[in-house]
């Protein structure tokens, strides 16, 4: 993984250092509170519900056991011993106080990490498919552009006041893992005729209260241009993106009204103005960031007789194989999830003693690498499978080895009411009832793949938009009710979800889902996922169960005044 | 107000015209974008150096042909957080290489100063209430950069360069 050197180091530690100044300022009263808001949002840390809220960034999802070892530490130290990992693989800490934030920061530079940019009007924490470098299906390695992005986009003298906060993907593999079509801006990697790589640009996709598809300006971005180029698009939206209404201002809305040509046209006039670009880059700067990532030296690990004993004998363990552990490219290794969404627990919660145990499990089966996903799980890139069997042991004790990746249980969550002071419902709860509900693991993975994703607001953090169910909190009069959306997919056939009808009651929100399972269950052809029976028949089955044959208004009356 | 000019307080020669174009008493006049528009070759004959006032909405493309006749841009922040003028210094320095005073007022302040030099302002017109050694202590945030910008800088990937 990236290494910082001396530069890298000085620039955080005097990010640091400024942010120290700048809070030691306002808590003197000489910084006012609207002064101090953009500052402290820059820096990740929101004041929300309980205490400021610290989201700190894991640049493209990557750390390594030393630093979520730190992670664990500050939990202990400074919150509650837990942290939450969010749909832009980053982490939040809920209950920092924050006269010890910068202590905090400072902590987080000692490992190489920091909290630059995870929130307000800039370009935050790129994300990227969580099997980058790893994945069998991979045409090239994306990593070396995220942090190339990363460290462009960190303390843009240009573009650190945008109209809006503005989220870049990358994905390098056929298959898409990264959500990338609902960025503002998403790169695919792509193989050009001649069998160059290169990048095929989106643009103006998003979530939020207006969900977009991203629009592809370009289907072929060479390599040495993706500096100079997406410095063209962030120009064109800072000049040009709305700044008179805040849920106008993102990208997406600017690229809809000019119509995605002239949006296109527009980025191609600023980007030709610019040429010869310093922003180009030499042959030498991507050769030393591709060195970065050269991966590490696998040792021949040839499948042993045991793994397949284990997996025959113990149903338990076979479940874990089939849902949690992927392909590797290298021959007799697995990438293995590590699902953050037991039972019990808040999704994409964990403790500070499991983030050492994962620590140093990804030490002794791996090389020390960890990695976040997008869906709010932890993955080991790189499991002999000869090991997994010792792993999933070590897991299943600290409540790690739910084996249900993908499942309806695998619920995506942002925080809800109970956290974050912008929602209007809870989710965490939600996400228990539904749990409680679906407790039968032979149902569960009867059902197989189905993305559960939930959001407390219309801000759509949680992707309600693209899951194949999704479920957003609403305030009906200080009531919470939830709207269910169907067919979303943040996959390489991206949609957004289609309203199911009125929104539901809060005690009825698992029995909405087992109804719209019972409807699956009945229609489904072979193997079909969810999401492809919904796509072959459309809304209307599970319309009329979940409103009933009297029709959809007379029903959701009744429900909405019940 | 107060002017700091090239790290220093300075004395502000610069007169904003609003109504008129004909003042010509040799002096330094600054006027609006419309004003320029409307009064561009009265304001030409003037004695005097000339100055122009963009607002946060105004486009720099708009009198690009002009930027020659300005001894000073003053680009007007209404809010801080309002970042389109750090593309149009840009666009002044680099594209245009207006090399003349390049003044950004309004909501300016502090915790801004590292990003408006980047960009090319070399001179801010500031509340009187704003502690000016303060200020400019803004301008020492970082030693390093990730970015070309409007200075002289060179990213530290660019420094890394041979050191493989």
């Amino acid at each position: 993984m990236y290494q910082y050197d001396h530069y890298d180091q000085q620039i955080v530690d005097e990010r640091v250092a400024q942010f120290r100044d700048q809070t030691t300022r306002f808590l003197a009263g000489r910084l006012s509170e609207e002064e101090y808001r953009p500052l402290r949002l820059m820096n990740g840390l929101y004041i929300q519900t309980h205490a400021p809220m610290l989201r700190v960034a894991i640049p493209y999802g990557v750390m390594s056991s030393e630093q979520l070892r730190t992670l664990a530490a500050i939990a202990r130290k400074y919150d509650k011993a837990y942290g939450h990992f969010s749909t832009r693989q980053n982490i939040q800490f809920n209950w920092p106080e924050l006269a010890r934030v910068p202590e905090i920061l400072s902590e987080l530079a000692a490992v190489q990490m920091h909290a630059i940019q995870t929130s307000g009007n800039c370009i935050r924490n790129t994300t990227c498919d969580h099997l980058a470098g790893v994945a069998p299906d991979e045409i090239e390695d994306p990593r070396p552009y995220c942090e190339m992005i990363r460290q462009w986009s960190s303390l843009h003298p240009e573009f650190s006041y945008l109209p809006r906060k503005f989220k870049i993907a990358f994905s390098g593999a056929l298959n898409d893992r990264a959500a990338v079509a609902v960025h503002d801006i998403g790169f695919y990697i792509v193989r050009n005729e001649a069998g160059e790589t290169g990048f095929k640009v989106l643009v103006g996709g998003g979530q939020g209260r207006t969900p977009h598809i991203g629009t592809v300006i370009r289907e072929f971005l060479p390599i040495i241009d993706l500096l100079s180029y997406t410095d063209s698009i962030l120009r064109v939206y800072n000049r040009f993106g709305r700044r008179d209404n805040k849920y106008k201002a993102r990208i997406k809305i600017l690229v809809n009204a000019l119509g995605a040509e002239r949006f296109s046209l527009a980025v191609e006039k600023e980007w030709s103005a610019n040429q010869p670009s310093q922003l180009t880059l030499n042959p030498i700067d991507i050769e030393r960031m591709r060195a970065h990532f050269s991966g590490p030296v696998y040792e021949s690990r040839p499948e042993g007789k045991s793994i397949h004993a284990w997996y025959q004998a113990n149903t338990a363990f076979a479940r874990w194989v089939d849902r949690n552990t992927v392909s590797h490219r290298i021959a007799g290794y697995n990438s293995a999830y590590i699902s953050l969404k037991a039972p019990a627990a808040a999704p994409g919660d964990a403790s500070a003693d499991q983030m050492d145990v994962v620590a140093d499990l990804a030490e002794q089966f791996g090389f020390g690498e960890i990695r976040v996903t997008h869906d709010q799980n932890l993955l080991l890139p790189d499991v002999a499978r000869d090991d997994l069997f010792e792993l999933w042991q070590v897991l299943r004790v600290h409540e790690l080895a739910t084996a249900n990746i993908g499942l309806l249980t695998d619920v995506i969550c942002c925080p809800g009411i109970d956290f974050c002071s912008l929602a209007n419902s809870s989710t965490i709860p939600i996400a228990k009832q539904i749990n409680e509900r679906f407790s039968d693991l032979d149902y569960l993975h009867d059902i197989g793949e189905l993305k559960i994703k939930m959001s407390g607001c219309m801000n759509a953090c949680g992707h309600h938009h693209v899951g194949h169910i999704g479920i957003l909190g609403v305030d009906k009069k200080g009531q919470e009710f939830f709207q269910f959306t169907l067919g979303g997919s943040a996959d390489n056939e991206c949609t957004l979800g289609e309203r199911l009808g009125p929104a539901i009651k809060k005690h009825d929100v698992a029995g909405t889902v087992a109804d719209l399972l019972d409807v699956y269950v009945e229609l489904r052809i072979e193997d079909e996922r969810f999401l492809d029976t919904f796509r072959r028949v459309g809304l209307e089955p599970f319309k009329a169960r979940v409103y009933g044959d009297k029709g959809v208004e007379n029903k959701a009356g009744a429900r909405a005044t019940a | 107000m107060q002017l700091l000019k090239d790290g220093r307080p300075a004395i502000d020669t610069w007169m904003f015209l609003q109504y008129v174009a004909d003042v010509d008493d040799g002096g330094d006049a600054i006027v609006a974008l419309q004003h320029w528009s409307a009064h561009r070759e009265t304001l030409l004959k003037r004695s005097g150096r000339n100055g122009l006032w963009l607002s946060s909405e105004d486009e720099i493309e708009s009198v690009a042909e002009d930027i020659e006749h300005f001894a000073m841009i003053a680009l007007e922040f209404s809010a801080s957080t309002d970042g389109r003028h750090y593309s149009t210094a840009r666009l002044l320095r680099e594209r245009y290489a207006y090399s003349g005073e390049l003044r950004a007022s309004g909501e300016v302040r502090r915790d801004q100063l590292f990003f408006l030099t980047r960009c090319g302002f070399d001179s801010f017109l500031l509340a009187d209430n704003c502690d000016l050694e303060d200020f400019l202590r803004g301008g020492n945030d970082f030693s390093s950069v990730y970015q070309y910008a409007s200075d002289d800088r060179v990213p530290v990937y660019r420094r890394r360069i041979g050191t493989v």
